[in-house]
């Protein structure tokens, strides 16, 4: 025993240290090796790591070509310093080298990211290198097309894929869902679509369950959700504000187990930003206004653009900006109910990119055993 | 009305008077103040020292109940620094005592600021070493097998 204290112990102290020591606590035994890649010491890390560490917070920008990026700020101790940034490559290239890769999407859960792509789609854990590959249909649309990946209990993967009645080819509304582990699709029947999603496309997922903002024919909004027990849309509630589709709206997940929207609106800049709490049935609490008339608008609407955020360790907000003018994608951190710093994201000049937030973890894909690098070999030649 | 006391005996033998409220906070102490009313409870796997520790948190963490209610001595905020800087005056190996006490005891937010003291304790070493080193743990792996956990966690991708 490593530091000779009984195995659920050294878990529950193993599953508090951040991400980053990964690689040296795997070196320090066999025991620490073996516990960290445990399933069970993952999900505790994971419920840690989302309520109380935003450092990890990265976005990730999938430019419609091969590039996938992750990109983050540095925590810093003081608030005025100059932002810096953290990019990393995400790049599919090095999993299948021969073919070029165009990934039109990448939407996020709990640390594993899922790539559409033509005729296929990627499940991937950044962090862990572990990806599978699942075929589907190749109509993909960037406008009609929403995906989504959750669960009903921690092993179970699901991708969630539909479109609904009201799109822009007049194609019939489908839900689809898929068994991660198994890769077979189900048509999921019998629903009828009263609604419509609204622009940008931004679904995400929270404990297993995908939300994204949904459009009533009489033009309310409201979150949608899709309950994978039911097999049946469940909307949540009607957003806290009137929607008007020339301001910039977005859903995020806040602290690692809350909704949050925002609301821009497009004539003062002012954003607000309600919270509400995934059980408890209480109305939302608006938790932040940022009204300085300086800040820019954070998307352009019409388009399929939209913004993501987050709060740092001080609470102050990170949000991206997509400037349609220079069409490029920053980054901008709140300082205080005056001030706002600006980062460029993104090195290339990128035409409105789709964006995720991503926090890495060590969820295992199911069906994928670490230890096994044979089977890595065999799926890039299949592929290839 | 005077506060009911309870005995706990540590492993030297040294008996402590608590009040009954304050040990109340260790789940096993509840169960067996209600199975043993009037008996002096012997802590045999405990030193005085971390016996003493252990009822210094359980003081400053005892809910008053003055038939009013809720109302904790301290403000949460205050309660959160005197905890940070009570783990920060134990050295390592009290600490893993005490970390052992507060789950044999089942307290459980005194297992969560200690499991949290060993965990910031290994996240500012700088590598492998120095945490073996801190924690006194045997090396159990080749250097070639170091050396493969490495490849394969170079983070990013």
């Amino acid at each position: 025993m490593a530091l000779k204290l009984p195995y659920d112990l050294e878990e529950e102290i193993l599953s508090r240290v951040p991400w980053k020591s990964l690689a040296t606590l795997r070196c320090v035994c066999k025991l620490w090796n073996s516990l960290i890649l445990e399933e069970r010491l993952n999900k505790k890390n994971l419920s840690f790591h989302m309520h109380s560490y935003s450092g990890e917070h990265r976005f990730v920008i999938t430019d419609r070509g091969p590039n996938i990026s992750a990109v983050g700020i540095e925590e810093q101790k003081n608030v005025v310093d100059p932002l810096s940034l953290i990019v990393q490559d995400f790049t599919l290239v090095r999993v299948r080298p021969c073919e070029p890769i165009k990934v039109y999407k990448t939407v996020h859960c709990d640390g594993l990211l899922l790539c559409v792509m033509d005729n296929q789609l990627l499940v991937r854990n950044p962090l862990l290198k572990e990806t599978t590959w699942i075929k589907c249909g190749s109509d993909f649309h960037q406008l009609d097309d929403a995906y989504s990946l959750g669960y009903l209990s921690h092993c179970d993967y699901k991708i969630l894929r539909f479109r609904c009645a009201s799109n822009s080819r007049n194609k019939p509304s489908r839900v689809e869902v898929c068994e991660v582990a198994f890769k077979t699709w189900k048509v999921i029947d019998n629903i009828s679509f009263d609604w419509f999603l609204s622009v940008p496309l931004s679904i995400l997922s929270l404990r297993g369950t995908p939300y994204c903002i949904g459009l009533r024919e009489d033009h309310t909004a409201f979150v949608q959700s899709y309950d994978f027990y039911k097999e049946r849309f469940q909307p949540i509630d009607d957003l806290p504000f009137t929607y008007d589709e020339m301001n910039p709206i977005a859903l995020e997940i806040y602290k690692g187990d809350r909704l949050s929207v925002l609301e821009q609106c497009h004539k003062t800049r002012k954003i607000c930003i309600w919270v509400k709490h995934w059980l408890m049935l209480t109305s939302r609490t608006k938790l932040l206004v940022v009204d300085i008339p300086e800040f820019p608008l954070l998307y352009p609407r019409r388009t399929l653009l939209s913004t993501n955020y987050y709060f740092d360790k001080n609470n102050r907000l990170v949000i991206t900006f997509n400037d349609s003018g220079r069409k490029r994608l920053s980054i901008i951190r709140v300082i205080n109910d005056k001030e706002f710093q600006v980062i460029k994201a993104d090195e290339s000049e990128c035409r409105f990119p789709f964006l995720c937030s991503y926090v890495p973890s060590l969820l295992r894909i199911p069906g994928f055993s670490k230890q096994d690098t044979s089977r890595i070999h065999w799926r890039k030649r299949r592929f290839n | 009305m005077s506060k009911k006391m309870i005995v706990l005996k540590s492993s030297e033998g040294v008996s402590f008077v608590v009040e009954e409220a304050v040990a109340r906070q260790s789940k096993i102490i509840s169960f067996l103040v209600e199975e043993f009313p009037d008996r002096e409870l012997p802590l045999t796997n405990m030193t005085s020292e971390i016996l003493r520790k252990t009822i210094e948190y359980c003081k400053k963490h005892v809910v008053e109940d003055d038939g009013g209610g809720d109302s904790s001595s301290s403000s949460s905020g205050d309660l959160k620094e005197w905890d940070v800087k009570f783990v920060a005056e134990i050295d390592q190996p009290r600490l893993m005592d005490l970390l052992m006490a507060a789950n044999y005891l089942d307290i459980p937010s005194l297992l969560d600021v200690t499991c949290q003291k060993v965990a910031d304790t290994i996240a500012a070493c700088n590598d492998e070493k120095e945490i073996r080193a801190t924690f006194n743990i045997e090396n159990d792996f080749t250097e070639e097998e170091v050396e493969a956990i490495r490849m394969e966690n170079q983070y990013p991708i």
